[in-house]
């Protein structure tokens, strides 16, 4: 079950996630203005294993609410009254059921689907009639919106213009028997075609021809008392509406850069794409009856990312309007686009994972109020990938960013293998984007199947570190809490299991489900890395950072600040330190000589690529190397490590590294 | 539509037939007999659906019996736009059906009970099966049937329990059986309005919902409406703010009841303070409605327009067929004959000729003459019922031949024999749900699917349609395997119990029947004359039957209820009285009294309906010899069944 909101929903997931299922499913159910027919074929039902048996039916279950006056009246034999929760509610439900033919040799493979209503389909069939108060508007992906409104038979323009209120109500009829109008103007689109037609009649070439055709040829072939007379006219239709459409199928729509008719330039697919809407949401915007549902594949199709927000907002505006009876349109797109996903409102996107469709409205997530409106804020383009990935690490800074993709392809994880999007929010808010994926009700709903790892740090400093990081100056004493401000926290400041209680409150804040947050084992990511066995990588990483502006200047060479970075860390080894306090001195390049730990990552990354590359590491090697909380967040997204690594000595903190010979 | 090119057009002064056409306010037409009040409703009906804008709203018709329906659906059905009209979002029906279809219906399945059946019979059985041996037991000692099961609260209170006050063990068992029966899904059809009038106390909103739908509501034979149908459609289209516009179509001299338990409506009667009188008849000429408006309870003045050339014979004198208790069965035969003297072939051929009778069923005392039995010993009532089911597969058939009455149109024998397999079905103890839209031989055809019992459903109906519907217990017994095989099949039962085994019983053998064809009657309840040539049929049945039909001529039979109701009518006939009130001496109004009311009434639909011919059929010695010099006086021919 999928509830949608009124106004604008947008579907979004991966690829075969079952978003154009959900749109086909409306189109069989309701049916579509346009004149394709959706038809059900043999292969649309379920198939359990592949090779099983089919499913012998498709159920496709949808209830209204919110009716009108109108809706009520108009379907009074079909509704369902609810009571829940002492008020009550009227709606409609419509269960569609298609049949498969299980007979053998049967041309039909399909019997012909039934529209019942009733909430458990136990009600009177839906009458064709009452049907076509549901049609929605479809528009296709990838539609070819430059022949839509192009002119000719049963041009969609064509019909969209003969139901428009302007066309049919604007002007004078021309009447053949009274003498011709003044002012062509006054006369109405169909007046000016009759007007024309009986202009034609009138034209003495017409006349001409006609009296040719009938002085040398067929008075020749006639008998004395029975001559044969030729007429040459328009050929009419008799009926209004009919010949208004012959009439509105010459048009052509065409979009022109100003507003001088005449103007010959043509625009590209994306902008006859909005024009395409622009008339289909005139048409559903004037109308006075059924059911106003748009429903839109991929309206980002050929538009550039502005336009695509553009439309998003119009859109949103559009499904707010309340039509003269009191409905308001409703709409269901489908997309790919981030930009498009960025610019809603997470209450109207559902996320379309493994064939289910969760939406993302308040109550049905574990995101609180506070949280909705926070994301609305910060839920940018770049976040917006979150949508459409088959896995999600949610980072909350640029080295992590940069680092751990590169990280994940050495260990053979590479994430566009597998799927993963890597969305960095940069501090703050991290949990509540895991919170996205995270359903309020399971029992009901269910788990998202897409496994979201959110990365985050400890912020716990060993307690020699104020004075080796740059904290506090030699001497000082780490004031003491409360009393103080500092924001940085070190392990004495957690007595007892308060540290762990700590990493257990930071897990919490986005855990369960599908979703999992990995708490750096230690402190920050680059002293996890320096700490846990690639303290001498993150040094030269760190040295290279420190000289960046040189190296790009060319004012400095990479070797020579290696050679440098490697003579000092040596010195670091060779001072004796424990395995913390040597991570230490590693980290304080960053946090006290002030590396830029987006540009050291990036060094970090250069430097892992190229030790896999000179085989000085290999995949397994480096994955002992690493942090357990990253291997594990790795893990997570692409899946776990078989056969499991065993607890390989090189990964084991407590031993001091030595510095490898690079 | 059977009007003409100038149907409408003013006679003389009269506009009052083209106004008709053409007001739309909320009024109630008083339509004379044969004044076409029909013809204008459709005639309107297709006028408005040329012009209907709304693909949302629609027109309400709503009849009284499904034979009303019946007639408007197939005269709408002669122009495209009438046809638009039977379908959604329009509703023709009967008010039942439309409390059901929008109220009720909807109501019920939002409860979470699924409805399974709506028929007074049926439900009721399953009910007196609920009951506890000594329950029964205890009824029928106190001398309750089965009716006592309806209930009249939606709490399964009230009804017709004797003396067994809520207190007692035998009420609180009748209460049970009617909840469980409900929740089952069975429902009795008067019981429909109380569940539709809980749906507008809890959702009120409901009646402004039906009133945007249906702007326009018309009523045929408003005066029939019962109280609790008035009632309803009341609260529904008139009460309060907004009503729809409502006009109503009706005879409140015509206001008969399909038993005598029934009573018309006391609130919103009909007609109401806006009248629109239609006293020209096109039926019967100035002749025959002299003869017949004193029979009116309020007298309208008549104006015998017709009656329409279309035999090309002019209308005949009425006549009087007495006859004894000797002779009482030869009276449909001198009928015949009379009617072979009076019109020649071609009229012969075209007509429709029929004779009724205010009782058709017999009862246990033999006051000849008491029914319609006692002219023709085997007409079978259960035949010519509309409103309740056949009670047997063969009774199913029997009607639809009745209603086909050689039209050669196969749909009625079709969907008979579909609905006898479903009603047998259901008495198997298989339930099928109601409300679904389509007819009963696409429900069969659905639900057999492609199961072997679908081979024997079509060979069943081949056998159906070979017959004509009219099958030999020997062609039965062959078909019987079929039926079985389709029944087993609905149910889901394996072996069929008594009850079905009854509904299966084989058509009455030929040589019963013989006694019956001398007489010239069959079991569809059609007399032919001569018997050994016919040369015409002569359809038989009680007066509620033939409402709203124009006969060539009718017979009307004197029965008895209370009193033989000719005889009652006696003062009428004879012109000493008219009318249902009379001015006493002292110069106020006395009524007749109801029971004469329903009497005169009932006789006016009967003596109304020919357009040609009226005969009467009385027991000689009601008669002294003045009384019958005073009739030949007023235009009548006597003609005595006692003289050989």
């Amino acid at each position: 079950m999928l509830p949608l909101s009124p106004g604008l929903t947008a579907l979004v997931g991966e690829n075969d996630a079952g978003k154009t299922a959900i749109i086909d499913a409306l189109r069989l159910v309701l049916g579509t203005r346009d004149q394709d027919v959706l038809r059900v074929d043999s292969v649309d039902f379920h198939q359990a294993t592949p090779g099983g048996a089919r499913a012998d039916e498709i159920v496709i279950r949808l209830t209204f609410r919110g009716l009108t006056t109108a809706d009520r009246g108009a379907f009074a034999e079909f509704l369902t009254y609810e009571t829940i929760a002492g008020a009550t509610e009227t709606a409609l439900t419509v269960t569609w059921v298609a049949k498969r033919n299980a007979k053998e040799g049967s041309s039909r493979r399909v019997l012909p689907p039934e529209w019942r209503t009733g909430a458990k389909g136990d009600g009177p069939l839906l009458d064709p009639g009452a049907r076509s108060l549901l049609t929605a508007t479809y528009l296709r992906p990838l539609r070819d919106a430059e022949r839509a409104l192009s002119a000719g038979r049963g041009s969609r323009l064509s019909q969209i213009l003969q139901h428009t209120k302007e066309i049919r109500e604007t002007g004078n009829p021309f009447n053949k028997l009274s003498d011709p109008p003044d002012d062509p103007a006054t006369l109405s689109v169909l007046g000016l075609g009759d007007y024309a037609s009986h202009l034609f009649g009138q034209s003495q070439g017409i006349k001409q021809a006609r009296k040719r055709l009938n002085d040398e040829y067929l008075k020749p072939l006639s008998f004395a008392n029975d001559l044969l007379h030729a007429r040459i006219e328009v050929a009419g239709a008799q009926d209004d509406s009919l010949r208004l459409r012959q009439l509105l199928e010459k048009l052509e729509l065409t979009l022109t850069a100003s507003a001088d008719a005449e103007s010959e330039h043509s625009r590209g697919l994306g902008s006859n794409n909005l024009l395409f809407m622009a008339c289909e949401l005139l048409l559903l915007a004037t109308e006075s009856d059924g059911f106003p549902l748009l429903l839109i594949e991929e309206p980002e199709a050929h538009l550039h990312p502005q336009r695509q927000l553009r439309l998003m907002s119009f859109l949103q505006e559009q499904a707010k309007k309340q039509r003269p009876d009191g409905q308001r349109i409703q709409i269901i797109v489908t997309t790919h686009s981030p930009n498009l996903a960025s610019d809603l409102q997470l209450d109207n996107v559902a996320l379309i994972e493994g064939g289910r469709a969760f939406p993302l409205s308040k109550e049905k997530t574990k995101l609180s109020a506070s949280d909705y409106r926070f994301l609305e804020r910060f839920l940018d383009v770049t976040k917006a990938n979150l949508f459409f990935a088959r896995a999600v690490l949610i980072v909350e800074g640029d080295a992590e960013n940069i680092l751990l993709p590169v990280i994940a392809r050495l260990i053979g994880r590479d994430f566009h293998h597998h799927g993963v999007s890597v969305v960095n929010v940069g501090g703050v808010g991290l949990g509540r984007y895991g919170r996205i994926f995270m359903r309020e009700n399971t029992d009901q709903d269910g788990v998202i199947g897409i496994p979201v790892a959110c990365v985050t740090d400890m912020d716990v400093m060993p307690n020699n570190g104020p004075w080796i990081v740059g904290k506090l100056k030699d001497g000082e004493d780490i004031p003491a809490l409360p009393g103080s401000r500092r924001k940085w926290r070190v392990k004495d400041d957690f007595p007892g299991d308060q540290l762990e209680q700590r990493r257990a409150q930071r897990k919490a804040n986005a855990s369960g489900q599908k979703v999992e947050t990995f708490v750096a084992n230690e402190w920050t990511l680059e002293f996890d890395l320096a700490f846990h066995g690639l303290s001498q990588h993150v040094y030269r990483a760190g040295s290279l950072a420190l000289a960046d502006d040189r190296l790009n200047a060319g004012t400095a060479n990479q070797a020579a600040i290696l050679s440098d970075a490697d003579a000092a860390y040596q010195a670091l080894v060779d001072a004796g330190h424990d395995l913390p306090t040597l991570a230490l001195h590693v980290y304080a390049l960053f946090e006290a000589d002030g590396a830029s730990k987006a540009i050291g990552a990036q060094h970090l990354a250069e430097l892992l690529e190229e030790a896999i590359a000179d085989n000085s590491l290999d995949a397994e090697g480096l994955r002992a190397l690493l942090p357990p909380y990253v291997v594990a967040a790795i893990a997570h997204v692409t899946g776990p490590f078989v056969p499991a690594p065993v607890g390989g000595e090189a990964g084991e903190p407590g031993r001091a590294p030595t510095a490898a010979p690079v | 539509m059977g009007l003409g090119p100038d149907g409408f057009a003013p006679v003389g002064d009269d506009v009052s037939r083209l106004q008709a056409m053409l007001r739309l306010d909320t009024v109630d037409f008083e339509a004379c007999p044969g004044s076409g009040k029909t013809t204008l409703l459709v005639a309107k009906l297709a006028v408005l659906a040329m012009r209907w804008p709304h693909r949302q709203q629609g027109i309400c018709v709503l009849s009284h019996t499904n034979a009303a329906r019946n007639e408007i659906s197939a005269k709408l059905s002669h122009s495209a736009a009438g046809i638009v009209l039977t379908r959604y979002p329009h509703f023709v029906g009967t008010i039942h059906a439309f409390v059901n279809e929008y109220l009720a219906l909807p109501w019920l399945r939002s409860k979470g009970t699924e409805v399974r059946c709506v028929d007074t019979q049926i439900a009721l059985a399953k009910r007196w099966s609920l009951l506890p041996q000594n329950r029964r037991w205890a009824l029928r000692q106190a001398n309750l049937s089965e009716t006592c099961l309806i209930y009249e609260n939606i709490d399964y209170g009230g009804g017709q329990t004797g003396n067994f006050g809520p207190h007692t063990p035998t009420y609180r068992a009748i209460v049970e059986a009617r909840r469980t029966s409900s929740e089952q899904g069975y429902f009795c059809f008067d019981e429909m309005f109380l569940w539709a009038n809980e749906l507008l106390d809890r959702h009120p909103e409901t009646v402004s919902t039906l009133r945007w739908r249906f702007p326009l509501v018309f009523v045929d034979e408003a005066q029939d409406n019962s109280e609790a149908q008035s009632a309803l459609l009341h609260r529904l289209f008139c009460h309060g703010d907004a009503p729809s516009r409502r006009q109503r179509f009706g005879d409140s001299n015509q206001a008969i009841y399909g038993s005598p338990s029934q009573r018309g409506a006391t609130s919103d009667l009909f007609p109401g303070a806006v009248i629109h009188p239609m006293p020209r008849s096109y039926r019967f000429g100035q002749d025959l409605a002299d003869h017949v408006k004193g029979l009116g309870v309020t007298p309208q003045a008549l104006l015998g327009a017709g009656p329409p050339d279309l035999l090309g014979v002019d209308p005949k004198a009425p006549a009087i067929f007495l006859f004894d208790d000797g002779s009482v069965q030869g009276v449909l035969a001198r009928y015949g004959q009379h009617l072979l003297e009076s019109f020649d072939a071609a009229a012969l051929e075209k007509g429709v000729f029929t004779a009724v009778a205010g009782v058709h069923e017999l009862g246990k005392d033999d006051r000849i003459p008491r029914a319609l039995g006692h002219y023709a010993p085997s007409y079978d009532p259960v035949c010519a019922r509309r409103e309740s089911a056949p009670s047997s597969f063969v009774q199913y058939l029997a009607r639809a031949r009745f209603e086909t009455a050689g039209s050669g149109n196969t749909d009625r024998l079709v969907n008979a024999t579909a609905a006898a397999l479903l009603a047998a079905s259901e008495l198997a103890g298989g339930t099928h749900g109601y409300g679904s839209r389509k007819s009963p031989h696409r429900r069969v055809a659905y639900m057999l699917g492609d199961s072997d019992a679908r081979a024997d459903y079509l060979a069943l109906q081949e056998i159906v349609l070979t017959h004509q519907g009219n099958l030999s217990p020997v062609i039965w017994m062959a078909a019987l395997a079929h039926v079985e095989g389709v029944v087993r099949h609905l149910s889901g039962a394996a072996a069929l119990g008594g009850d079905v085994i009854t509904f299966l019983a084989p058509p009455q053998p030929e040589a019963l029947a013989e006694g019956g064809l001398a007489n010239g009657a069959r079991s569809d309840n059609l007399f032919v004359y001569p018997p050994d040539a016919p040369q015409l049929r002569i359809r038989l049945g009680s007066i509620h039957s033939v409402k709203g039909e124009t006969h060539t001529a009718t017979l009307v039979l004197d029965s008895f209820y209370h009193n033989h109701h000719l005889s009652e009518l006696k003062p009428w006939l004879l012109g000493a009285k008219s009318g249902g009130f009379s001015t006493n001496r002292r110069g106020r109004q006395v009524s007749e009294g109801a029971r004469m009311h329903g009497r005169l009434k009932l006789h006016y639909v009967a003596m109304t309906r020919p357009t040609h011919l009226l005969c009467l059929a009385m027991r000689k010695d009601a008669f002294v010899e003045d009384e019958l010099n005073t009739l030949t006086n007023r235009g009548w021919t006597i003609i005595d069944c006692t003289i050989a």
